[in-house]
């Protein structure tokens, strides 16, 4: 399982290689490292954010979620928990001291269980009224797949419109 | 404390079967009790004698036949009414909380209380002096499980006799007694049938029966073979129907006994 | 008799004061230690969204499992009755399980509570089809206990064969319980319930204290064994099967609190009826309240430490007995 840009770029080679198109995988590799590097040439301040997930968990470092908010420019919030590549956040905690932008990593209705009740929580959905926060489903970064350079694009772009369209649904992208 | 009252009110049984289990334990049974008797149900194992106490006290419902209190059926009587005019002393003794004794006479006051009621002086009262009737006051405050099976057994007596009710239904109340509270327990009840109540009693100690009941009834295979005076029913050729025993009907000393001699085959 | 009366109320005052002590200690502990945020929008928000439904149901959830095993070792005069044995909470799972397995959970808001509802009603009907109106209380255990495992097997049998990642973490919500990230929403479905579930089984009081001389007697003091046995299940299927759909099922509570109290209202099953309600919501909320402060992240499950909490005040009842009952 990748757990970063590098990993990923391996997992794709070997998939390619698998497949026999290796020239096909390295082109769409250098895509991807082309549009990571317009977003990182961009990256001046760093204003934080958090990844939330069902059951209140949240990516830490060594994750795909991490280096895409470093990629993008945020400084991943979880980094300072100590949680390590994933742990949970309490709610109320998230409440309390909540981040510049709130990723929701989930959809309120991804999984129909007790415990993505925290998704569905009405602090968390007046929290999401107030602050800034995108909807970033999993296709984006479940599985390690070049994918995830549209997902550091989305958090790029709410950074550079000063969270102007905050919540923007990722979904309509997804669906192109 | 209408004593005329009282001597009106009977308990009837009219044409009673029932049946346990698919099984008939009781037959065509009719008696009319009431005005102060003091009545011994007699037979041998399995006879029904629980099954009529049962009956009589509205617990098990015949599948045929009537009980009635005073005119009116048994079904028909509010629960809490009923409870105040008949008191059963069932023959298990088990008490299942470590209860202490005074509180389980006190249970004997519930009909008389209406929900969520306090104990009022009068129930105080009758608590108290069925305590002192069964000599259990030494134990008053001791929980029920540290007592011995025949202190208990006086305490479910109190239990029953501060129900007040003018009906003491008590299925072998001497089982496991010593002989001076048999005794004292038969006087009491003699008491309490002169003071117009009426006791109905399953007992299995003929001479007991012969000594205090005024009335006895026999009982053999779920079946009455005789009701009546106790000296016309405690004789040799019916208890030799209802027991398969030869006895001996006798007195000593003014005390009449019924002595056991031998089994018959 | 002021003794006597004494007896009866201490025991309430005591009880009532702890849960309450444990009430605004649920109120003013979170993941960060105790108090409420600095900021006081987002206090705000903790305290009315997060906080409140928290405390508020954690009484309401002890409560129900306190008082309803009080009720159910009174009514079936069994000191290991507990509100599992009657397969309510395995009933509420299973019913919240299906709604997931189905997918109904997902389209209709607050489905799962709703299923668990439903779960629990079902198992209650179940129990009193199987063991009947008025049957003795021995057949109703056995029914308990076939409800409760058929329920606990289907359950497994459902997670078993779920696509869903998380199925091992859903087990253990269900089986350990937990107050985390519960809401008003939560609060506002399940607190009519509990209370009137509530309301019947302390209406059973005194016909509780006339079974202990048995059945028959207990009848003949005018206790209507039929309409007692309604309320003892009714009552039960209603409180704790709203406990357990909004929380889990919570184990120990129900069997650890009428044990612990018994002692101190002279074994009365009356008088245990209102200690016990109080006894159980303390008992959950400082539970919860030991859990955040233990586990701050909220790994470490409430089922799990109410019995961890409970097992040696039971261990010293079971020591308490051993030196009563020596000759």
């Amino acid at each position: 399982m990748a757990v970063d840009f590098d990993g990923m770029r391996a997992t794709l080679r070997q998939v390619a290689a698998a497949v026999g198109e290796v020239s096909r995988g390295e082109e769409v590799l250098r895509t991807f490292d082309d549009r990571l590097h317009a977003v990182r040439s961009t990256v001046q301040s760093r204003p934080t954010a958090i990844a939330y997930q069902v059951g209140s968990f949240v990516s830490g470092p060594e994750s795909l979620l991490d280096a895409a908010l470093t990629a993008a420019g945020y400084h991943n919030m979880a980094r300072d928990l100590a949680l390590g590549a994933g742990g949970r956040l309490p709610l109320e905690q998230l409440v309390t001291t909540p981040p510049d932008l709130l990723v929701l990593a989930n959809a309120p209705n991804d999984f129909r269980t007790v415990l993505a009740d925290n998704l569905r929580h009405p602090a968390l959905q007046q929290l999401m009224h107030k602050r800034p926060s995108v909807h970033l489903p999993m296709p984006y970064w479940m599985c390690a797949t070049p994918k995830i350079a549209d997902a550091v694009e989305i958090l790029a772009s709410m950074k550079a419109t000063g969270f102007a369209h905050a919540t923007t649904p990722a979904d309509e992208r997804l669906a192109q | 404390m209408t004593a005329n009252a009282r001597e009106v009110l009977t308990l009837s049984a009219e044409s009673i079967r029932v049946s346990l289990g698919g099984r008939c334990v009781l037959e065509n049974f009719s008696t009319r009790i009431g005005g102060g008797e003091f009545v011994a149900v007699v037979g041998a194992n399995g006879a029904g004698k629980s099954t009529v106490l049962k009956a009589l006290a509205g617990l098990i419902t015949p599948d045929e036949g009537r009980v009635r209190l005073d005119g009116r059926l048994l079904p028909d009587i509010p629960a809490r009414e009923l409870a105040r005019a008949v008191a059963y002393l069932p023959q298990d003794r088990t008490v299942h909380w470590a209860l202490g004794a005074s509180r389980v006479v006190a249970l004997g006051r519930l009909p008389h209380r209406s929900f969520a009621a306090a104990e009022s002086a009068t129930d105080q009262a009758a608590i108290d002096a069925a305590m002192v009737r069964m000599d259990v006051m030494p134990f008053a405050q001791r929980p029920i499980v540290t007592l011995s099976g025949g202190e208990r057994a006086r305490v479910l007596v109190a239990r029953a006799l501060a129900q007040e009710a003018r009906f003491l239904i008590a299925d072998e109340p001497t089982a496991g007694l010593d002989p001076a509270h048999s005794l004292h327990l038969f006087e009491e009840f003699s008491r309490l049938a002169c003071d117009g109540n009426t006791v109905i009693t399953a007992i299995h100690d003929l001479s007991m029966a012969l000594r205090y009941a005024h009335r006895v009834i026999l009982l053999s295979g779920g079946r009455c073979i005789a009701d009546g005076p106790a000296a016309a029913v405690l004789n040799n050729d019916l208890l030799a129907q209802a027991f398969g025993i030869e006895t001996i009907v006798t007195t000593v000393g003014g005390i009449p006994i019924v002595l056991p001699t031998s089994a018959l085959t | 008799m002021t003794a006597g009366r004494w007896v009866a109320v201490a025991p309430v005052l005591t009880t009532a004061g702890l849960a309450i002590v444990a009430f605004f200690l649920s109120l003013w502990i979170g993941p960060e230690g105790w108090g409420l945020p600095d900021n006081p929008a987002a206090a705000q928000l903790v305290f009315t969204e997060i906080r409140v439904p928290r405390a508020v149901l954690g009484f309401l959830i002890g409560a129900a499992l306190g008082l309803s095993g009080a009720v159910l070792q009174g009514y079936l005069r069994n000191p290991l009755a507990e509100p599992g044995l009657l397969g309510i909470s395995g009933g509420a799972a299973l019913g919240a399980v299906m709604a997931i397995h189905s997918g109904l959970a997902g389209r209709i808001a607050m489905a799962l509570p709703m299923a668990g509802l439903a779960g629990a009603a079902a198992a209650a009907i179940a129990i009193v089809a199987l063991a009947g109106a008025t049957g003795s209380t021995t057949t109703l255990i056995l029914a308990g206990v076939a409800v409760s495992s058929v329920a606990g097997a289907l359950t497994s049998l459902a997670l078993n064969l779920s696509p869903n990642p998380f199925a091992s973490t859903e087990i253990m919500f269900w089986l350990m319980g937990s107050l985390t990230d519960r809401s008003l929403i939560h609060v506002w479905l399940a607190t009519p319930l509990i209370l009137i579930g509530i309301a019947m089984l302390l209406t059973t009081g005194r016909d509780l204290e006339a079974l202990s001389l048995g059945e028959d007697a207990a009848k003949n003091l005018g206790v209507d064994l039929t309409g007692l046995r309604f309320k003892v299940i009714a009552g039960s299927a209603l409180a704790v099967g709203a406990a357990t759909a909004v929380a889990g099922a919570i184990s120990f509570i129900g069997l650890i609190v009428p044990h612990v109290i018994r002692p101190f209202v002279g074994h009365s099953p009356q008088r245990l009826l209102l200690p016990c309600l109080f006894g159980g919501a303390a008992m959950v909320l400082f539970a919860d309240v030991l859990l955040r402060f233990l586990s701050p992240q909220g790994d470490l499950r409430l089922g799990v430490l109410s019995a961890l909490i409970g097992a040696p005040f039971f261990l010293w009842r079971v020591l308490a007995s051993r030196r009563e009952m020596a000759p």
